[in-house]
C-alpha cells in the first residue's frame, strides 16, 4: 500500500511536470504559427511593394531604351520586352494580374516643350479588389495613392526628361560647333589656295562672286535660294545633304566627325539641317538644326 | 524541469540577439528608404520650379507641388503621418532679384526629427538638421533660379549672335519688324518658353531683353561702338542689368 502510493505520488508529479511543458510548448506553438501567419501575409505584402518597385524600374527602362517616347501599354508588352531580369513578378504575390495605368502631360522644360509620363502600377493586395482611382490626368497623378489593401508605386519619367535636356544641349551644342569648324575649315582652305601665284578661276567669278561671297557650311537641301554659291558644291563636287533625311543626317554626323547617334536627339527626334536659314545671298550666313518627327522645323 | 527552463532561457536569448539584428537593419533600411524619399520629393519640387512658364509661376513651395512629379506612392511617411516640408528665407531678395528660399523635406516617422524640422525658425537651422540627420534633406530656389537666368541669358545670347550676323550683313540693326521675321527662324527663348524683347533704337542701337516672371528684367545693350561688348560674350551672366 506505502509504495502504491509513493509510486501513484511520483506519477502525479510527473504529470504535473508533463502538463505544464505541455501547455508552456502550447503556448509557444500558437504564439510561433500566429507569428508565422503574420509574417507570412506581412512578407506578401513585402513581396508586393518590391514586385511594384521592380516594375517601376523596369517601366522606366523600358522607356529609355525600347519605348523611348512611350510607356509600355501593358505589363505584358513589359515582361515581352526582356527588360525584366525577374520574370517572378508576372504576378502579384497573390497570383492576381498587376493593375497598370499610363498617362502623359505636355510641359516647357526650361522653355522646351517636353511630355512627361506618368504611370501607377499596383497589386490588389490580400483581398483581390483593386480599390486605388483611376489616372486621367496629371492631377490624379499628383493625388493617387494606393487605397485600402492595395500595394503599388508610382512613376514618372521626371528624371529622365532632365537627363534628356541636358544631353540634348550638349548633343545640339557640338553639331553646331562642329558645323562652324567645318565652315571655318572650308574657308582657309579656299583662301590657302586662292592666295597662290595662280588662283583657279573659281576664286574670282563664279557666278559673279568672288571666293570670300561663298557659302563654307555644309550645304542642305533646305536651302532653296538660288542666288548663293556653295563651296562644296560648287568647287568640291559634292551634293547637298537632304535635311530631314535619316540616311543623310546620318552622313552629314559622321563626316562632321560625331557619332552617328546624333542625328537623333534623346527622344527620338530626327535632325533636320538648314545651311542658310535667313535666306540670305551673301555673307554672313547662319546654319542652324533642330530635331523634329517629320515637321519642318525651321518654320515655327 | 531545469532543462526545460535552460533550453526556454537559451531560445530566449539567441531570439534578443536576433531581434536586435532584425531591428537594427530594419532600422538602417527604412532610414535610407525615408532619405531616397526626401531626395524624390526635393528633385520633384525642383523640377515643378523648371517646368514653370510665366503663367504658372508660384513662390509658395508645398507639398502639392512635390506631388506633382514624384515617385512616392503617397505624401505620407510608413507610419501615416504626412511628409513634412518646411520653407524658409535666405534672403528676401536673393540672386537676379528672386527670393532665395531653403525647403527642408522629411518623411522619418522619428517625432522628436518631425518637430525639429516642424519647428526650424531659420534657413541655417534647416541645413543644421540636415547635416545632422540623412533623413532630412534640403535644397536652395536660388540654385534653380540661377540656373534659370543662365540658360535665359545664353539663349539671349545666341540671338544677339544672329542680330548682330544681320548688322554685318545690312551695316544696321534690324528693325522691329525685321527682327521679328529674324527672331522667328530660330529657337531662341527664356527659361519660360518667351522669345526675347528686342528695342530697336535706331541703326547704331538696340537691346535685347527678357523678364523674368518675378519681373526681374535683364537687358543687353548690342552696340558695336560700346567696348563693354566684349565682355557680355565672355561671362554668360554678365551683361546689363535692369530692375523695373
Amino acid at each position: 500500500m506505502g509504495l502504491f502510493t509513493r509510486l501513484s505520488q511520483r506519477g502525479a508529479m510527473f504529470g504535473m511536470d508533463a502538463r505544464i511543458a505541455l501547455i508552456v510548448a502550447a503556448i509557444l506553438t500558437a504564439a510561433g504559427g500566429i507569428t508565422i501567419m503574420s509574417r507570412l501575409e506581412r512578407s506578401k505584402v513585402e513581396q508586393a511593394e518590391q514586385g511594384a518597385q521592380t516594375l517601376r524600374e523596369g517601366i522606366l527602362k523600358y522607356y529609355q531604351t525600347i519605348g523611348i517616347n512611350q510607356l509600355p501599354d501593358s505589363i505584358d508588352t513589359l515582361m515581352k520586352s526582356g527588360v525584366m531580369n525577374d520574370p517572378g513578378v508576372k504576378k502579384d504575390p497573390w497570383g492576381n494580374p498587376w493593375y497598370y495605368e499610363r498617362f502623359s502631360s505636355a510641359v516647357s522644360l526650361e522653355g522646351n516643350p517636353v511630355t512627361v509620363h506618368y504611370a501607377v502600377v499596383y497589386s490588389a493586395g490580400k483581398d483581390g479588389v483593386a480599390n486605388s482611382p483611376s489616372l486621367m490626368s496629371d492631377n490624379d497623378y499628383a493625388q493617387w495613392e494606393p487605397l485600402n489593401d492595395d500595394v503599388g508605386s508610382k512613376v514618372s519619367t521626371r528624371d529622365i526628361e532632365m537627363a534628356r535636356l541636358e544631353d540634348y544641349r550638349a548633343r545640339a551644342q557640338l553639331i553646331i560647333d562642329k558645323l562652324q569648324t567645318a565652315e571655318n575649315s572650308a574657308y582657309i582652305e579656299a583662301q590657302g589656295t586662292c592666295s597662290g601665284t595662280k588662283p583657279p578661276e573659281w576664286c574670282t567669278n563664279t557666278d559673279n562672286k568672288n571666293f570670300t561671297q561663298f557659302n563654307f557650311y555644309p550645304p542642305s537641301s533646305a536651302d532653296k535660294s538660288n542666288e548663293v554659291v556653295y563651296y562644296a558644291t560648287r568647287v568640291l563636287n559634292r551634293a547637298a545633304y537632304n535635311s530631314g533625311d535619316e540616311n543623310d543626317m546620318k552622313q552629314l554626323i559622321t563626316d562632321l566627325g560625331l557619332p552617328e547617334t546624333y542625328a537623333h536627339d534623346p527622344w527620338g527626334r530626327l535632325l533636320q539641317y538648314h545651311s542658310n536659314v535667313t535666306g540670305r545671298a551673301d555673307p554672313p550666313f547662319s546654319a542652324s538644326i533642330c530635331f523634329s518627327y517629320g515637321e519642318n522645323c525651321f518654320t515655327k | 524541469m531545469f532543462g526545460l527552463i535552460m533550453g526556454m532561457s537559451v531560445f530566449s536569448v539567441l531570439s534578443m540577439q536576433w531581434a536586435k539584428q532584425e531591428m537594427a537593419r530594419q532600422n538602417a533600411l527604412r532610414a535610407a528608404q525615408e532619405k531616397a524619399q526626401a531626395e524624390d520629393l526635393a528633385h520633384a519640387m525642383e523640377f515643378s520650379l523648371l517646368t514653370e512658364t510665366n503663367g504658372t509661376y508660384r513662390e509658395d513651395l508645398d507639398l502639392k507641388r512635390a506631388m506633382q512629379y514624384t515617385s512616392l506612392a503617397t505624401g505620407k511617411t510608413r507610419g501615416g503621418e504626412r511628409v513634412l516640408v518646411n520653407v524658409q528665407d535666405v534672403d528676401a531678395k536673393g540672386s537676379f532679384g528672386a527670393g532665395n528660399q531653403r525647403v527642408g523635406v522629411t518623411t522619418s516617422d522619428d517625432i522628436l526629427k518631425r518637430s525639429q524640422v516642424y519647428r526650424a525658425a531659420s534657413a541655417a537651422e534647416l541645413n543644421r538638421l540636415a547635416a545632422q540627420s540623412g533623413t532630412v534633406v534640403t535644397f536652395d530656389t536660388s540654385a534653380i533660379r540661377t540656373r534659370q537666368m543662365k540658360n535665359s541669358i545664353s539663349g539671349l545670347e545666341g540671338m544677339a549672335e544672329q542680330v548682330y550676323a544681320f548688322y554685318a550683313g545690312h551695316m544696321r540693326f534690324p528693325s522691329g519688324s525685321e527682327y521679328t521675321e529674324l527672331a522667328g527662324k530660330f529657337d531662341f527663348h527664356d527659361a519660360w518658353g518667351q522669345k526675347f524683347d528686342y528695342i530697336f533704337t535706331d541703326g547704331e542701337n538696340a537691346a535685347l531683353q527678357f523678364t523674368t516672371p518675378w519681373n526681374y528684367t535683364y537687358t543687353q545693350k548690342l552696340n558695336l561702338r560700346d567696348n563693354s561688348q566684349a565682355t557680355v560674350t565672355d561671362n554668360a551672366i554678365s551683361g546689363t542689368e535692369e530692375k523695373k
